[in-house]
């Protein structure tokens, strides 16, 4: 029984995961009339004008988000996490864990207004900033932190949530300790809590390395929004987009896509081997 | 919790930052709701402001056009049928992991482990031309299949936790009593997990209710457009019409939030769950 129960969800593991993975391999290899083409498309896409700032783009995004995230996803839990009123505790929590509702398209398209001087409610803080139009909001400079703003704003919660999860683990006697030691609240923080969330810091930080190396939506809806002032080719993703549905190279496409499987893949294995999250205890 | 010496509430930056953080949260949210009740001339003349007075055609406009109800048709029928698979399916692959040791059993830890990391863009144009094959473009199923085997990794890595605290005594117990293991599960397993069974039946809706890059490479045609894909169509026809852009963009959020704030307490159980595993 247990291979049958297993059965229904490999079959579709096959047919829309490791199937179209192992199509985009061949794809990678072949040129358009099927014969082997070897590193060509691979050679062919990184010496593409546009692949190199698509990288840059998606590398300064990453370094942005990143590090804003383990740092204040890190502060806000532990923050919450010492708040001793257990309802505005929860209330906090779920406050920040809203916006995940919006995850996706909506996230975008709501920010856009947002950002937006001419009709945003933050139109005033903007113009302060010396914005006066959408479009001087969007130069490509500011991208990299609009876009790690969305990200942070969907998805922060989330794992506050599971960080908070993960401090009410830690013994309490090991804090009683460490407080009868004279360890105040910043110390106990440092010198306890921190080292004991590394295991999840490690595992946000990879999770999410490995998510924003496929950023698409953000800029896709960007771009459609602003008339292409954004270009339609400014991540990895949407240059795999471009491949595949305006130059119909879908063998380009596949090797881009297989780039970034192998960045996928490599940071999983990392996160495989030093996470040990999924053993059973 | 240990009780805590000195002032219970603690210090008032931490509420302070606390409550800046909440504007920042909430603020969008708020704003594009709000926005949808006002004309377009009063957000010209002030971004910030409230509706004065406070206008409801923009959101009775949207709710009397048809194509706002065919996609949140389309997106309820896809939601609805993602959740179902990903509900169903889970549940299986989770009780066989949880409770019985087989071979590859490591291996199938390894592949949900590689499957929460591998995104769904890695292979998205194969995956296309698999979905085009199947000849599924532009129909739902085409969003609703794949979408399930994407939602499964979470389902598992949430619902494992859950099902292994089903202590082995009971299944011997109704072992005894001449229950099979179908049975067991079908029972007991099921009755008991209904909790995590809910926490990842509101995430693979939730999820499925914003996906937006599959459908935007499965559905070209407006018919079969759900929600997220609507939306924008919509906000570049009336580009110039914010108000109405805004009321259109917040109801398609409403039923993704008021979901999740009901369930919050079940989303986060399940979460928190997880990482006890």
């Amino acid at each position: 029984m247990s291979y049958a129960f297993i059965a229904l969800y490999a079959v579709l593991t096959v047919a829309f995961g490791i199937l179209p993975a192992l199509y985009a391999l061949y794809l990678a290899f072949t040129d358009a009339e099927g014969g082997f083409a070897g590193v060509g498309n691979f050679t062919k896409v990184v010496g593409d004008f546009r692949f190199m700032p698509a990288v840059g783009h998606v590398a300064l995004y990453l370094a942005i988000w990143l590090v804003a995230l383990v740092v204040l996803v890190t502060l806000l839990a532990i923050v919450v996490h010492a708040v001793a009123v257990r309802w505005v505790s929860s209330t906090l929590r779920l406050i920040f864990y809203l916006p995940g509702a919006l995850a996706g398209a909506s996230s975008v398209l709501l920010w856009l207004f947002v950002l937006d001087p001419a009709a945003g409610p933050i139109g005033g803080l903007l113009h302060l900033l010396g914005f006066d139009s959408f479009v001087e909001v969007i130069v490509p400079a500011n991208l990299p932190p609009i876009f790690a703003v969305i990200a942070f704003w969907t998805g922060a919660g989330g794992w506050i949530v599971i960080m908070y999860g993960a401090l009410n683990n830690i013994s309490a006697d090991v804090i009683e300790a460490a407080r009868m030691d004279g360890a105040g609240r910043i110390q106990i923080a440092w010198r306890i809590q921190l080292p004991l969330l590394r295991k999840w810091i490690s595992y946000m930080g990879i999770m999410s390395l490995a998510a924003g190396t496929q950023l698409f939506v953000e800029p896709q809806l960007l771009s459609q929004a602003s008339n292409a002032i954004v270009p339609n080719d400014y991540s990895l993703n949407q240059l795999a987009y471009q491949y595949a549905f305006q130059q119909n190279d879908f063998n380009g496409a596949a090797a881009i896509s297989l780039l970034l499987l192998a960045i996928a893949l490599a940071l999983s294995a990392v996160f495989v081997l030093r996470g040990g999250l999924f053993e059973k205890d | 919790m240990a009780t805590r010496t000195g002032n219970r509430w603690g210090s008032p930056i931490v509420y302070l930052a606390a409550l800046l953080l909440i504007g920042v949260m909430l603020g969008p949210v708020v704003y594009i709701i709000v926005g949808g009740f006002r004309t377009n001339s009063q957000i010209t003349v002030d971004p910030a402001g409230w509706p004065d007075p406070w206008q409801i055609g923009n959101y009775l406009d949207v709710l009397r056009s048809d194509t706002f109800w065919r996609q949140v048709g389309n997106s309820t029928i896809v939601a609805v049928a993602t959740t179902a698979g990903v509900v169903a399916l889970g549940v299986m692959a989770s009780f066989v992991l949880a409770q019985y040791t087989f071979r590859g059993r490591g291996a199938m830890y390894a592949l949900f482990a590689a499957g929460l990391m591998f995104p769904a863009t890695v292979a998205i144009t194969p995956l296309y031309i698999l979905i085009k094959d199947l000849g599924l473009v532009n129909t739902l199923p085409g969003i609703i299949l794949p979408q399930i085997a994407f939602g499964l990794p979470t389902t598992v890595i949430i619902l494992v936790p859950f099902l292994r605290a089903i202590p082995k005594d009971i299944e011997e117990a109704t072992a005894i009593d001449g229950c099979s293991r179908l049975g067991f599960f079908w029972r007991m397993v099921l009755p008991l997990s209904v909790p995590g069974l809910i926490t990842v039946a509101i995430l693979a809706f939730i999820g499925s209710w914003n996906s937006y890059l599959l459908p935007l490479f499965v559905l070209n045609n407006q018919e079969s457009f759900t929600l997220p894909l609507g939306v924008q169509a919509f906000s570049s026809q009336y580009s110039v019409d914010t108000a109405k852009v805004l009321a259109f963009t917040s109801l398609s959020m409403i039923p993704a939030l008021v979901f999740f704030s009901l369930f919050e307490r079940r989303i986060v159980g399940g979460l928190t769950g997880a990482v006890k595993g």
